[in-house]
């Protein structure tokens, strides 16, 4: 207890002593390398303590646990130098100034000289991007996190962590700036983006942002205030920093800027920047006097400019990327600017593109050769003496970097840009930066708590090593500094904890196992078994393995086995019903059971093939691909594919084919070709070629069907006519305007084929069906067909307008992209139209509303049913008259039918960088609650051509009518609501009217409300229809609905399950029940009851394995 | 001047692909009875074989023959005429009546001398081949009588028809007795050939 006692008296007067120590002289003069101490000045760290001062701990907190902790060999012998104090203020800002004598620069903290051993940080699961939202977590996750963290970085010696802050970047609360100065001794620079990514104005999202704009400068002026007068007093505060490469986004337009010749451009936009940061830096020091202002220039961008607009900046801060040295930067920046340099982000990326490999030793090797440059630049050392730190780029990798929105989970290698300093990977014309590998340290999977491992590099234990050196030290010359790294060999570190074994030629890819059971039954249905309480089971097995045999180059393989497969589920469409055995019924009228077929067959693969002058993508179902539409496929012709699950459960081999995408000479052309390029498609191939050249864009498309479709494998996906396509695109975009003209020539391959259309008229007609009836060709006309769109940005207003005009056969697709918003109501693709639709946007604040029109026309309405006749007395034969439809017909009314349409749209979402219509929302959204309202009422006044079905034997055929006209609406309202972090609620509730796809003429009203809901890694999944369709295509085909609907799933998994991929290891249990009328299939009446409703039930359990 | 160029081109463009057009027919009917049968190729009317919708000949080839219709051109159509309408529904709903009775028409074309010399043989191979169609692809297909209750099996009226015709039953089909007494075909290993798929597809 003693011992106790004094230790923590121990702990208690160091501090005061050295404290007090350091504030006994405002101004001080560092002596000469070697030379006597000046009187005052504190000792520097090593130098002989006054007598019977204790030894600092060098970690007053538990060391972290000995699986995380590097090998003996590799902890440091010494203490941290001046990196890490030993003295933390706690009762308010720390005094941090810049001094500058003959010798250099250096940052004093609180008095004492201090390099910037600092690490660009942040937390970032797997799985999440840029709107994971770390600091709005509970205390307990953020104190798990950053006791991890931070550990790791204290004993690396790292003394500063970079984070963003203010305005819509949030940023880390005041108090855990404290906590970590506090527990770790490590300092923390607030970096506002000054826009740099977008900025919300009057609640309307621009990016590029305008530095010109007067509401722009005042928002972040305004920001600026509440970020320096929230933190200003926060012990831990380090350094106010400005932007981020902000110099690399002088794009935004205006007619003060674009009068200007364009090589002056850039000079003029540079200059609103930076006079930009110049207030900024003006205000902070009005507000704030104890810590300096920097920024996050691009390099050396603009130093001139910044020297004349920003003149009172007090550290050069710049992200560089030089790979080995960065040569005269410092030598630059000491004579154009006069200010001292600090790396606001450098490093190198941790793979090498060349061997397609993980290369820790490259990366431990730049980061060595950099570090040394800083020592032997900065101050005292005889050279420039401007450096006075740096912040690594970055601390663990960024699995979100490449695309950001898409891939989360997946460890990407695609290499997204050049750079030939780094020349242990670089090979001309090629990629060699591998955004996703930047981190000294590697990461593991999160746990529920969004808690994940991580594994450091060579680069970590060899800096560990290096920032022993303390660089103030009056002894630490330029000779002891190379001596000192020169000892530093990164290939003694290469057998760091790593997720190399992910990274090895071959790699067992997916293992996934499932065990599910059915117990089912049900009454008055007609197939007689269905009404006994059945018992059966399913197993199903995936086995993929993954190779990397070169640079550039990955394929893999997934198998998919059967075990027994149930016969019973109330679904019977289902991934392993292929393997339901097969019965006949001999001679004698018993049935053989033949054993079921195709136990084992490849479920999915792919071949990536990446190199200097294409990326070829190949896929089998695979991962599927995204549509062109932002890349001027104006007309729809390449829809996207992502719906894994559903083809899953019809067996479909799609997508299945490749992608070539040109780079370099050939950088635009993309070409598509394959068996079924999505589902439902013809052997086809398509080519385009794209090009921006300035505000303008232009495309030129053409797609050419080999050959037609054999068959079809869901009513949904029914492969067209074998055809031709060309389109041409030409689109301008300004800051406020943007155009798009577009024209098609579409089934030139139809010219000559016969049609029909129909008449109404009086007196006699055709079979006395009020209808003239008359034969005519497809003509070149008809295969003509263009379309214009004009986007007018006015924020908060957002307006466009539509027109389009489409001859009979110009066929095109559907428009996958979204404009303003995500309204549902948009002009057809199909041709035999012609259409115009207008929208407006209006977002006010956290409120968005969005009306929308759309008038559609068919140029060829639809055919009326006019039963054909034979008069036998003359053998006249009288042909009937059917609707069209896509099997015999060259063109037919469907989608494209005559619409007056309304839509309003309206959303709630107080956090609009979680966009509220964005594809992964659902996942990503931050909000506590935020809600989409949307109706749409459409007037329809005549019907369709016939729909084409699948029937039992997997036939094609065409209805001989359609639903009739009738007027629908539809009012679909979707929720998301955060209830805590690990809690969420993901909810539609919808009414409304709808048609069935075939000839039924009975409009179904419909009800009800679907959703998900988690909580950790607990489950629920749920629906309550009411008079709805059935979950397959051939229940709305046939309008098969039924009364009632509900089903509830629960599950328990080993990780947060994910919305948009089910599968997970996991266990749960699901129950479903139906009602069943006479408008249900299987439905039989029980004569005794006719009213007597029918019912179907299944209680399915599951263990699922994911790996 | 560059923009004059552009708005004569499409002005003429569009001229030009509207004068392309043909005038619209007006649809009034026609005479089946006077319809001459002319071999177009061995396999039309035979499932699967949808040749017949290629066949300029068949004047049914754009239409979808109605049920009740289909029967009465069976009937009074004329021998071609009939074929030509069944054969059409046949290739655009495959099932095993419109197989059976498209056989029955190719039958009564060869029996009714209606046909070149030179084709007659032709044509008989074909009825025979799509009577075994029926058995081939579908065995299971019923007639049913005029009250709609008592099933026949199309098969079993198939194999007979072949056998008249001088053909051979392809496959392992025998006639055996059923319950009732009746001759009914069947196969008799009880298998399904496993090239079912590929035959009738």
């Amino acid at each position: 207890m003693k011992s106790a006692i004094a230790l923590m008296a121990t702990l208690l007067v160091w501090p005061a002593v050295a404290t007090a120590q350091q504030y006994e002289e405002e101004t001080v003069v560092p002596t000469p390398s070697g030379g006597p101490m000046a009187p005052g000045v504190p000792p520097p760290p090593g130098a002989p303590r006054p007598p019977g001062a204790p030894t600092p701990p060098s970690d007053d907190f538990a060391p972290p646990p000995a699986s995380e902790m590097p090998a003996a060999s590799q902890r440091p012998e010494t203490p941290p130098p001046g990196s890490a104090p030993t003295i933390r203020k706690t009762d308010g800002p720390n005094v941090v100034k810049v001094h500058k004598d003959e010798r250099g620069y250096q940052l004093l903290i609180d008095g004492k000289p201090t390099m910037v051993f600092g690490m660009n940080w942040g937390y970032m699961p797997i799985g999440q991007n840029y709107t994971y939202d770390f600091w709005g977590k509970p205390d307990e996750v953020i104190i798990k996190a950053l006791d991890a963290e931070m550990r790791w970085l204290k004993d690396m010696h790292v003394n500063v962590i970079r984070q963003y802050a203010g305005g819509m970047d949030g940023g880390p609360p005041p108090r855990w700036i404290k906590y970590i100065y506090e527990k770790y001794g490590i300092y923390t620079v607030l970096n506002h983006s000054i826009g740099r990514y977008g900025m919300a104005i009057d609640g309307v999202w621009v990016s590029p942002v305008d530095y010109s704009d007067e509401r722009f400068r005042s928002l972040m002026k305004e920001q600026i205030t509440e970020l320096v007068e929230g933190y200003k007093d926060t012990p831990g505060v380090l350094m106010w920093l400005l932007g981020n490469e902000n110099n690399y986004g002088l794009y935004w337009k205006s007619s003060e800027i674009e009068d200007l010749p364009e090589a002056k451009q850039g000079d003029a936009r540079a200059t609103f920047l930076y006079s930009l940061f110049g207030e900024v830096t003006d205000l902070i020091h009005s507000l704030d006097q104890n810590h300096p202002v920097s920024m996050a220039n691009g390099d050396l961008g603009f130093l001139d400019v910044i020297k004349k607009e920003c003149p009172n900046i007090d550290v050069f801060g710049t992200n560089v990327y030089r790979g080995m040295s960065s040569g005269d930067l410092f030598e630059r920046v000491d004579k154009e600017l006069g200010r001292p340099l600090m790396y606001t982000e450098f490093g190198s990326d941790a793979f090498n593109a060349k061997t397609g490999r993980e290369d820790q030793v490259a990366q431990a090797q730049y980061l060595r050769s950099l570090w040394q440059e800083i020592y032997e630049q900065s101050h005292g050392k005889g050279r420039v003496g401007n450096a006075i730190g740096g912040m690594i780029f970055q601390w663990s990798d960024g699995w979100w970097k490449y695309k950001q929105d898409v891939n989360l989970d997946k460890h990407d290698t695609t290499a997204s840009w050049s750079n030939q300093a780094y020349l242990s990977d670089w090979v001309e014309g090629q990629n060699n930066m591998n955004e996703e590998w930047f981190g000294i340290a590697a990461k593991g999977k999160p746990n529920v708590d969004g808690i994940y491992t991580v594994y450091p590099r060579a680069a970590y234990y060899l800096l560990q090593d290096a920032f022993t050196l303390d660089p103030y030290a009056s002894d630490t010359s330029i000779e002891k500094i190379r001596q000192h790294f020169g000892r530093l060999g990164p290939r003694s570190y290469d057998d760091a904890e790593s997720r190399l074994m992910e990274l090895g030629w071959a790699r067992v890819s997916r293992l996934r196992v499932d065990f599910d059971t059915y117990t089912t039954g049900g009454r008055q249905l007609n197939v007689p078994e269905r009404n006994e309480t059945r018992f059966d089971h399913t197993e199903s097995f995936y086995f993929g393995v993954e190779v990397k045999p070169f640079a550039g180059v990955r394929a893999e393989v997934v198998v998919n086995g059967l075990g027994n497969v149930a016969l019973n589920p109330i679904n019977e469409i289902f991934y392993e019903n292929r393997g339901i055995p097969v019965g006949i019924v001999d001679e004698s009228g018993e049935v053989r059971d033949l054993g079921g077929f195709n136990r084992f067959q490849v479920y999915e693969a792919s071949f990536d093939w990446d190199n200097k002058y294409f990326l070829l993508e190949s896929f089998f179902r695979g991962e599927g691909h995204y549509h062109w539409g932002y890349e001027g496929d104006f007309f729809g012709l390449y829809p996207e594919v992502h719906q894994q699950y559903d083809i899953d459960i019809y067996n479909a081999n799609a997508p299945v084919g490749f992608v070539f995408s040109g780079k370099d000479k050939v950088d635009g052309l993309k070409v598509a070709y394959g068996p079924q390029l999505w589902w439902g498609a013809n052997p086809t191939v398509m080519a385009k070629y794209y090009r921006i050249f300035g505000d303008f864009k232009f495309a030129v498309m053409h797609q050419e069907d080999i050959a037609q479709q054999a068959s079809g494998i869901a009513s949904s996906v029914i492969p067209q006519p074998k055809s031709r396509k060309s389109t041409l695109f030409f689109g301008y975009a300004s800051k406020r305007v943007t155009l798009e003209l577009g024209g098609i020539t579409s089934r030139s391959n139809f010219i000559g084929d016969p049609y029909q259309t129909a008449r109404q008229a009086d007196g006699p007609t055709y079979l006395d069906s009020g209808y003239y009836i008359r034969n005519n060709t497809v003509n070149f006309a008809d295969t003509l067909g263009g379309k214009a769109k004009l986007t007018l940005n006015a924020a908060p207003f957002f307006w466009y307008v539509q027109g389009g005009y489409r001859g009979l056969v110009s066929d095109g697709g559907a428009d996958q992209t979204m404009t303003i918003t995500a309204w549902s109501l948009k002009e057809s693709g199909q041709g035999n139209h012609w259409a115009v639709s207008t929208g407006l946007g209006y977002y006010a604040g956290k409120f968005v509303l969005g009306p929308n029109f759309l008038v559609q026309r068919p140029l060829e309405g639809p055919l009326p049913f006019i039963p054909d006749l034979f008069d036998s007395e003359t053998g006249t034969y009288y042909p009937g008259v059917n609707g069209r439809n896509q099997l015999d017909d060259p063109f037919w009314v469907r989608s494209n039918r005559e619409t007056y349409g309304f839509e309003l749209l309206l959303g709630f979402d107080p956090t609009p960088a979680t966009q509220l219509w964005a594809w992964d929302n659902l996942e990503r959204e931050d909000a506590k609650f935020s809600a989409a309202l949307d109706f749409v009422y459409k007037i329809l006044p005549t019907a369709q051509d016939s729909a084409v079905a699948i029937n039992q034997d997997l036939i094609l055929f065409a209805f001989l009518t359609s639903a009739p006209a009738r007027n629908l609406w539809d009012v679909s309202l979707r929720t998301v609501t955060n209830f805590t972090y690990k809690m969420r609620l993901v909810n539609w509730i919808y009414v409304g009217q709808g048609q069935a796809n075939g000839d039924s003429p009975r409009t179904v009203t419909r009800f009800g409300t679907y959703g998900w809901y988690k909580y950790g890694t607990f489950n629920i999944n749920y629906h309550l229809k009411f008079n709805d369709w059935g979950p397959y295509d051939y229940y709305r085909d046939f309008n098969l609905t039924f009364p009632l609907q509900a089903m509830l799933d629960f599950s328990y998994a080993l990780e947060p399950p994910g919305m948009y991929a089910p599968a997970s290891t996991r266990f749960g249990v699901r129950g479903q029940f139906r009602n069943l009328d006479k408008f249900s299939g299987r439905y039989l009446i029980d004569p005794q009851d006719p009213g007597r409703k029918g019912r179907e039930w299944e209680i399915m359990t599951y263990v699922q394995f994911v790996y | 001047m560059f923009s004059s160029y552009i708005k004569l081109s499409l002005v003429g463009l569009v001229l030009v692909a509207v004068a392309c057009g043909d005038d619209p027919v007006y649809e009034f009917g026609f005479n089946t009875t006077g319809i001459e049968f002319e071999l177009f190729d061995p396999t039309e009317g035979i499932h699967p074989s949808k040749v017949t919708l290629n066949n300029p000949r068949n004047p049914f080839r754009e239409f979808g023959v109605s049920d009740d219709t289909k029967f009465a051109i069976l009937g009074d159509g004329g021998n071609a005429g009939a074929f030509y309408a069944w054969a059409t529904v046949l290739a655009k709903i495959p099932i095993g009546e419109n197989q059976f009775f498209t056989a029955v028409k190719l039958r009564d074309l060869y029996e009714s001398n209606e046909l070149a010399e030179e084709d007659r043989e032709t044509v008989r191979r074909m009825a025979v081949d799509g009577f075994q169609a029926v058995l081939d692809c579908f065995p299971e297909s019923l007639l049913f009588d005029a009250s709609g209750t008592v099933p026949q099996r199309f098969a079993t009226l198939a194999y007979g028809q072949i056998l008249d015709l001088g053909g051979v039953v392809q496959g392992d089909w025998v006639v055996v007795e059923d319950s009732l007494g009746n001759p009914t075909a069947v196969r008799s290993t009880g298998v399904d050939p496993l090239d079912r798929d590929f035959k009738c597809r």
